[in-house]
């Protein structure tokens, strides 16, 4: 079986049609929905949360079969996963995406589950322990993007679960937990 | 081959003759001998020149050539190049026939010069093609999404043509390299312009679709819609693809 580091390539990465945009509507379709469904399944086993379309991304080429996306095709498959809520474009330019192989609703979950799972109701953290601290190896907030962190804080203080206070530096910031 | 015939048009009202008829016979009846042999002479020598075209420009240059011969046949005027060659010329016509595959731009001048003096529009060929059927003559008039329209031996249906391509399409060789318009037109027996449009056409009914690369343009049988998208590494038919 085809790997991409530890990520098994399903048999279709082979179809050298799979890399050029098909014209005909069902195929494009078709096409669409693998893509989605391979950007989402690697970036989320791979702990990506970040796809540069100018850079080189491994997903987007296949040696083997001597094919890769050309700009088009990475731009209408990202696009289709930003129509889906599963991706935002960082930039006017569409030059980098964010990939929300959970969406930050899903994100705030993870973290009120990481709370209850580590007693941590009323407690006191910084953000940078939630994404790298001992509690977290192992779990999926650990390496989480910044962004996507902050955002699904935010989220959970809107909701009155935590209360976010800034230290006097960045690995200072905090939350106070009030689930 | 649109300059020669505009040549040939354009020369003809240098030759009206007194009773105001333009047609070739009437030239040969009542024109100048010396008018007739100028005129001749000019063809011949353009027919001389166009004998040294490589193989490409030279089909386009061929066409004209044997039209122009046909031309001065049917004025009666013979040239030495047009008795040498009228057995081949006849021959190369009819594989050239084939070869074309018959747009409608070709019936129409094999047409008109079979005719010799009575011509007939290009508009006047499309209403005669829509007849056919009425007639039960075994010919049909296709068109493609690109607006192409072609003339086909009824046998010649698009259902015969994308069942051979759906053929051609999973042989293991195509499995693995797809196929182009110009291998296509090896195996369906047709020019590649024609074999593209088939391509083309059985793309657009979800039987094909393409790989577009430094490759070259090529196309594959369709199997989007056999992979599963919940279970993407389950073996199935076209197994070549896994590694």
């Amino acid at each position: 079986m085809q790997k991409l580091g530890e990520f098994k390539l399903p048999q279709f990465f082979n179809y050298p049609p799979y890399f050029t945009l098909q014209p005909v509507k069902e195929t494009r379709e078709k096409q669409v929905q693998l893509w989605k469904e391979l950007i989402l399944d690697y970036c989320r086993t791979q702990k990506i949360f970040i796809i540069g379309l100018e850079e080189e991304f491994p997903l987007f080429s296949n040696p083997v079969i001597e094919r890769s996306l050309s700009h088009e095709g990475r731009e209408a498959f990202l696009s289709a996963l930003v129509s889906e809520g599963r991706a935002e474009w960082m930039d006017k330019g569409h030059r980098k995406c964010l990939i929300l192989w959970h969406r930050i609703q899903d994100w705030a979950d993870i973290i009120l589950q990481y709370v209850k799972d580590n007693g941590l109701e009323d407690s006191v953290v910084t953000i940078e322990e939630i994404r790298s601290g001992t509690e977290s190896q192992g779990t999926e907030l650990y390496g989480i993007d910044r962004t996507i962190l902050n955002r699904a804080l935010k989220l959970l203080e809107q909701k009155g679960k935590l209360v976010i206070f800034k230290g006097t530096s960045a690995d200072d910031e905090g939350v106070k937990f009030s689930v | 081959m649109r300059e020669y015939r505009q040549e040939l048009a354009g020369s003809f009202p240098r030759f009206e003759c007194s009773n105001g008829s333009r047609n070739a016979g009437s030239f040969v009846k009542e024109c100048k001998a010396k008018e007739m042999v100028m005129l001749a002479q000019k063809m011949r020598q353009k027919l001389l020149s166009g004998s040294n075209s490589q193989t490409n420009a030279g089909d386009e240059e061929m066409g004209s050539k044997e039209e122009m011969q046909d031309w001065l046949l049917s004025v009666g005027i013979i040239s030495p190049v047009t008795k040498e060659s009228a057995g081949a010329l006849y021959h190369q016509q009819l594989s050239r026939q084939n070869w074309r595959n018959n747009q409608p731009i070709d019936v129409y001048c094999l047409f008109n010069r079979a005719r010799g003096t009575e011509l007939i529009s290009p508009d006047d060929l499309l209403q005669a093609c829509s007849l056919w059927e009425k007639f039960d003559v075994p010919v049909v008039l296709g068109k493609f999404d690109s607006g192409v329209m072609v003339i086909q031996k009824k046998s010649h249906s698009d259902e015969q043509v994308f069942a051979k391509i759906k053929i051609i399409a999973t042989k293991p060789e195509t499995l693995l390299a797809g196929i182009s318009a110009s291998d296509a037109a090896m195996t369906l027996g047709v020019a590649p312009a024609m074999a593209k449009e088939h391509l083309l056409s059985a793309e657009s009914k979800g039987l094909l679709c393409r790989d577009v690369s430094p490759d070259g343009f090529r196309f594959y049988i369709n199997l989007f819609p056999e992979i599963d998208h919940h279970d993407m590494h389950l073996l199935k038919d076209h197994g070549v693809y896994a590694s």
